[in-house]
């Protein structure tokens, strides 16, 4: 399968999902091996998890919706440090959307490009 | 012109006189006038059109101008025009301004002293002989010619011009002129003798005067009769004089025809200058070249009916028939059987056959010189074309090859999952397709670590935004292409397109440019794009 055919498939299924956007940050130590390759975050949690010494705790989590409602949650100890971070990251993440759904917009627009 | 002579050598000058003779006897065209002129577009030339206006000013068609510039000027202004048609419509032409080979042949026959003219036989067509009399052309004409033949009673002031009164009844000088010029015609025999002048007759022109007038080697014949010359010498001295000026001026001397005689400066003899008249001049240098038919050196200088009759020789000349290269033939034979003219004339063809040797080595030279400047121009041009075209080439194909880099590293994004950043995997950065992240970071890293990672992932962000708005322009451009190939109105399609598409172009550049510059401002590494990423 081409890749421009899979990348728009994906961004198919993407648009599904489009409509909210959830951001959640944890706290604790996981040893990855730089060689293993890792396809999403639920099996480094899961990896996490295996390692009876760490602690993985949930510092902060925001969901915003299309309609504009946000939801926020922050862990009372969190840092200033990581409430940036995870404000940065929430930012990143909704510019990302953003761009892909305009995209997807021209795409409808101007069909004979592709 | 004398200076001139006096510097050429003898045979040289006689076979330059013989071509002016040649000239005179109308062997060979004339330079100065139109007639025989090569150029096919004769009646446009500009010898054509100063000749004409000459004549248009003799006739008193024309004014002279300011510093007599109307007979040096060619130009076909509304005055020149103006009279053109005035002369042709008293001609009897159809006045239309436009003087063409009809005008100009009615034109000489009024004016030349060239040939004898059977005036029943002119150009002017529907007029009998009393419309001749009547002409005002004509009437100008005869002005003219007994203006030129000396029949006024002084040159100056009684020149033809524009304000000049042709009629004979308001016009004393010209009435007077004219019955000066039958009483000299009857001297001559040329006309029948009559009692005396009617009064009716004073005032009126007469077909057999006319044709006389214009008989003009007539004059030549009666004069070359010794009788009749010594009758009218005393009396009609001026007009006998003028006549030989006339003639003199034909065969090609300088005798200013229809003007005073002036002098010229010859030598120079103990402190002054010795002046000599241009008629005595005309004359010597007529003598000179027809040394053979006079023996007494008075007659040399001036008027006499021995003048005349070597003028009536050339007139009925049988050897005026000869051919002109016979002619050639005879006078170069003679300069080359003189061993010092002969040289001479080696010394002069060596000096013009080097002057023009040497000229052609310099315009070959100059020519040279020119081509290789040329050459060298031309390659520096376009040496420094296609520098500026590879130059313009290399970013090209750079900010290609930087779009295909971004577009891929988009997409890597996109399609990546998971992100690690610090060594030891201590901040992964977790993302799903609809964009929701969830991030897990080690305790242990410090503030900058994470300001770092965080910049990272940052900078990745950027590039997938990027590659998305350059991959919708670059899907406009070519749907755009599109449009054009199914339009009804291709070349209009094909503008608009042109448009959008430069357009496109010049906002992916811009996407490039801004990319770098953060780049640039992170101190990242070109290649930091696509192995971190992936």
């Amino acid at each position: 399968m081409s890749v421009f055919r899979k990348v728009f498939e994906d961004m198919g299924n993407a648009i599904s999902d489009l409509s909210t956007l959830e951001v959640t940050m944890f706290e604790g130590s996981v040893d990855i091996n730089a060689e293993s390759k890792l396809d999403n975050i639920a099996e480094v949690l899961e990896a996490a998890k295996g390692n009876a010494d760490v602690k993985c705790k949930l510092v902060a989590s925001t969901k915003s919706f299309i309609d504009g409602d946000i939801v926020a949650f922050y862990d009372h100890e969190i840092d200033e440090v990581q409430r940036n971070a995870h404000a940065e990251l929430v930012d990143m993440a909704t510019e990302s959307r953003q761009a892909t759904i305009d995209m997807i917009k021209d795409i409808l627009d101007n069909p004979g490009g592709i | 012109m004398a200076r001139g002579e006096d510097l050429l050598p003898p045979n040289l000058g006689a076979l330059g006189d013989s071509l002016d003779l040649a000239v005179a006897k109308r062997h060979l065209p004339n330079p100065a006038l139109v007639d025989g002129s090569p150029n096919q577009h004769i009646y446009d030339s500009k010898a054509y059109l100063k000749a004409l206006r000459s004549r248009l000013i003799d006739l008193g068609y024309l004014s002279e101008g300011f510093g007599k510039r109307n007979r040096r000027r060619f130009r076909v202004e509304r005055a020149f025009v103006r009279a053109i048609k005035t002369f042709q419509q008293e001609a009897g032409l159809l006045p239309d301004g436009w003087a063409g080979p009809r005008t100009w042949q009615v034109m000489n026959c009024l004016v030349s002293f060239e040939n004898d003219q059977e005036a029943t036989n002119w150009a002017l067509e529907h007029l009998d002989k009393a419309d001749i009399c009547e002409n005002p052309a004509v009437h100008r004409a005869i002005y003219l010619r007994l203006y030129a033949m000396g029949f006024f009673q002084t040159w100056v002031g009684k020149k033809i011009h524009t304000k000049t009164d042709f009629d004979l009844k308001k016009n004393a000088d010209y009435r007077e002129a004219l019955q000066q010029f039958k009483a000299f015609c009857i001297k001559l025999k040329l006309l029948p003798s009559v009692p005396e002048v009617n009064r009716v007759e004073a005032y009126s022109f007469e077909f057999t005067l006319i044709n006389c007038l214009y008989k003009y080697d007539a004059f030549i014949d009666a004069l070359a009769r010794p009788e009749l010359f010594t009758i009218c010498k005393t009396k009609y001295r001026r007009q006998i004089e003028a006549i030989a000026r006339i003639e003199l001026w034909l065969q090609g001397y300088r005798s200013n025809p229809g003007a005073d005689t002036f002098y010229i400066k010859v030598r120079r003899e103990r402190g002054r200058s010795i002046k000599q008249s241009s008629m005595a001049r005309a004359i010597a240098d007529y003598w000179r070249d027809y040394s053979d038919r006079v023996e007494h050196a008075m007659e040399k200088q001036t008027v006499s009916a021995q003048l005349f009759q070597s003028f009536a020789f050339d007139v009925h000349d049988p050897t005026d028939d000869k051919d002109l290269a016979s002619n050639i033939d005879d006078d170069l034979r003679n300069i080359l059987a003189d061993k010092k003219t002969k040289k001479t004339l080696e010394k002069q063809f060596d000096a013009i056959s080097n002057g023009i040797w040497d000229g052609v080595k310099r315009v070959t030279r100059w020519l040279l010189r020119m081509i290789k400047r040329v050459i060298d121009y031309s390659v520096d041009f376009i040496a420094n074309i296609a520098r500026f075209i590879s130059k313009k080439a290399r970013k090209f194909f750079s900010y290609i090859a930087q779009t295909v880099n971004i577009v891929h590293s988009g997409f890597t994004y996109f399609k990546n999952a998971v992100f690690t950043s610090v060594s030891g995997n201590r901040m992964i950065i977790g993302k799903d397709g609809d964009f929701d992240h969830r991030v897990l970071i080690d305790p242990s890293l410090t503030p900058d670590q994470i300001n770092s990672a965080l910049s990272d992932y940052g900078f990745h962000t950027r590039v997938y935004c990027a590659a998305t708005r350059i991959l919708s322009r670059l899907i406009r451009m070519f749907s755009e292409v599109v449009r054009t190939i199914v339009s009804p109105l291709p070349w209009l399609s094909s503008l608009v397109a042109l448009v959008r598409f430069a357009k496109n172009a010049y906002l992916i550049k811009n996407e490039i440019d801004v990319l770098n510059n953060i780049r640039a401002v992170q101190s990242a590494q070109s290649a930091m794009l696509r192995p971190q990423v992936a």
